[in-house]
């Protein structure tokens, strides 16, 4: 499904999100979503795209809808019998609603929540769990994999000297740094990141901002925050969630220079209400 | 500023009257255990000894040891737990993991509730009824562990559903997230950090399984035979049986021996206990959230 030109181009940064439609790679499809909790609509009528190796800012005040929509990218409605998705949903041009081994998908996906989750176990282990899980056993290759991942995410030289001891005694920062690496021990193609800096200090939200900057090279990022500001930083692209509706997705500088299709927008980008 | 008014006051004195109000309930609950303690050590320590625990009873049970006794006491213990803990256990996680909430799990627990809620004397005659007589158990160390069994499933269930639940839900959404199958994320994460309460729970069974008198004296337990169980088929002497057989059954028994064999029944209890709260507490302060 990826040829080997296409691949070329989608893999270039691109950060105006500017390139022709027909040379875009992109790693999600999102076509007329809708999300229901039993009689509550959370969102509906979403279509957009996510380009390869853009960094896709979701906006929008509280009651949005944006962790629902993330909660549909990676099938997680299958652990919540009152959550209700329709539409369409295309992860590298398959439909993901009708996957059967979603547990590919899964570990194809990075998820970062708003409020660091150390799993109760070292943390080497926690980084490692998502290479066991995929049948990794060999001790130095888990080894490598867990430098590797807590390098990059910004925290091999506060915790290399003590991977034995638990994940959960790291502070705040350090634990949304942690799960950032055992997003990133998945090897996924698509890292979301729910609010990521509600518990961080903004020294660490910085060097997690930069961390993400050299991450787009690798992989697509989705950046739900509630930070207008971080998403001018970071975001090609912007959506602007508002009560369960997509209000609309545009490059992220027209959207802050005012270039927008929908006059809420420009109220909320400049704080007007939300 | 700081002068004390008349509510002030009365305040501190209604505060003070309950706090002694609700230390001397405590001081109540304490009271019998330390009253039974006692005269149970002042009453049946002397028959304590090695010979006692490890010899049979003799003369008519009015003299010897208790050693079949303990023995099968431990045996039906056994054996109860191999079947009670799997099934428990097994139950336990599919009803905390993977069972939907819907009226058909609503049912099942409703159904734990009042299986925990059925006097032993009815498992007792269950027991009689299905094992002894139905599967053709005879009154043996199986019937009586299977009764036994069966009566203590909902500790079982209820302590390890519990400790399950209480593995915070983030846990395994992020381990799901992740492209962990429910069964991964069980045995990676839910069960290590659920380890403790389901193995409190299981003791706590234990401790409850082996003074049971009722369901063991029709499917297993006799008066006395001076055989020590061979198999499951056997029948065997119980403790808790035997406390009741010398201390209401058989003349000439000496004041102090159904003492002595209460003082070890409630000492293997105590012990158990003890065991488990420490192992909570070892594990407690390993906890790692």
């Amino acid at each position: 499904m990826v040829t080997t030109a296409s691949t070329d181009a989608g893999s270039a940064v691109n950060p105006g999100g500017s390139a022709p439609a027909d040379t875009v790679q992109r790693t999600l499809e999102v076509n007329d979503l809708s999300i229901h909790y039993g009689g509550h609509v959370a969102l509906s009528g979403v279509t957009l795209e996510v380009r390869q190796h853009e960094i896709f800012g979701v906006i929008g005040p509280a009651n949005a809808g944006k962790t629902s929509f993330l909660k549909a990218l990676n099938r997680m409605d299958m652990f919540n019998p009152a959550m209700r998705v329709a539409g369409d949903i295309r992860f590298n041009g398959r439909e993901i609603r009708r996957l059967k081994n979603v547990y590919a998908l899964r570990s194809r996906i990075g998820v970062v929540f708003p409020l660091p989750v150390g799993l109760p176990m070292t943390i080497y282990n926690n980084v490692a769990l998502a290479p066991r899980l995929r049948g990794v056993s060999d001790k130095a290759e888990l080894d490598v994999i867990v430098e590797r991942c807590l390098q990059r995410a910004a925290l091999w030289d506060e915790v290399k000297d003590r991977l034995n001891s638990l994940g959960s005694l790291l502070s705040g920062g350090q634990q949304q740094r942690l799960t950032i690496a055992r997003a990133l021990s998945q090897n996924p193609e698509l890292l979301m990141l729910d609010e990521f800096s509600i518990a961080v200090d903004p020294v660490t939200t910085m060097r997690i901002e930069d961390v993400l900057k050299e991450l787009r090279k690798e992989m697509t990022i989705i950046l739900v925050t509630n930070l207008v500001q971080q998403a001018r930083r970071l975001a090609d692209r912007t959506a602007f969630f508002l009560d369960g509706r997509c209000v609309e997705v545009g490059d992220t500088e027209d959207l802050f220079t005012g270039q927008v299709q929908d006059p809420r927008t420009r109220d909320y980008l400049e704080g007007r209400f939300g | 500023m700081f002068a004390e008014t008349a509510l002030n006051a009365s305040n501190r004195r209604v505060q003070r009257l309950f706090r002694i109000l609700f230390m001397l309930m405590t001081g109540l609950l304490v009271l019998p255990v330390l009253l039974i303690l006692t005269m149970l050590v002042y009453k049946g320590g002397s028959v304590l000894s090695i010979d006692f625990l490890f010899t049979a009873p003799t003369h008519g049970m009015t003299a010897g040891g208790i050693f079949p006794a303990l023995l099968g006491t431990v045996w039906l213990v056994g054996v109860a737990l191999l079947v009670s803990v799997p099934i428990g256990v097994a139950a336990a996680i599919y009803l905390s993991e993977y069972a939907a909430d819907n009226w058909f799990t609503r049912v099942i627990n409703l159904a734990i509730i009042n299986l925990a809620g059925v006097p032993s004397i009815v498992h007792a005659l269950f027991g009689v009824g299905a094992f002894v007589i139905f599967f053709g158990f005879g009154t043996s160390i199986l019937a009586a562990s299977l009764t036994l069994a069966i009566m203590t499933l909902p500790v079982v269930i209820v302590a390890t559903r519990e400790s399950l639940q209480a593995v915070p839900m983030a846990f395994r959404e992020a381990c799901w997230n992740m492209g962990a199958t429910r069964w991964q994320t069980i045995r990676r994460v839910v069960l290590p950090n659920a380890i403790s309460g389901i193995l409190t729970g299981i003791i706590l069974e234990v401790s409850r399984t082996t003074g049971e008198t009722a369901p063991i004296m029709f499917t297993g337990a006799v008066f006395f035979t001076p055989l020590l169980p061979q198999s499951i088929f056997d029948q065997t002497m119980a403790l808790s049986l035997h406390l009741f057989v010398v201390a209401t059954q058989v003349p000439g028994v000496p004041d102090n021996l159904p003492y002595g064999v209460a003082l070890v029944l409630i000492a293997m209890v105590l012990l158990m206990n003890s065991i488990s709260i420490a192992f909570r507490v070892y594990l407690r302060a390993r906890k790692k959230w």
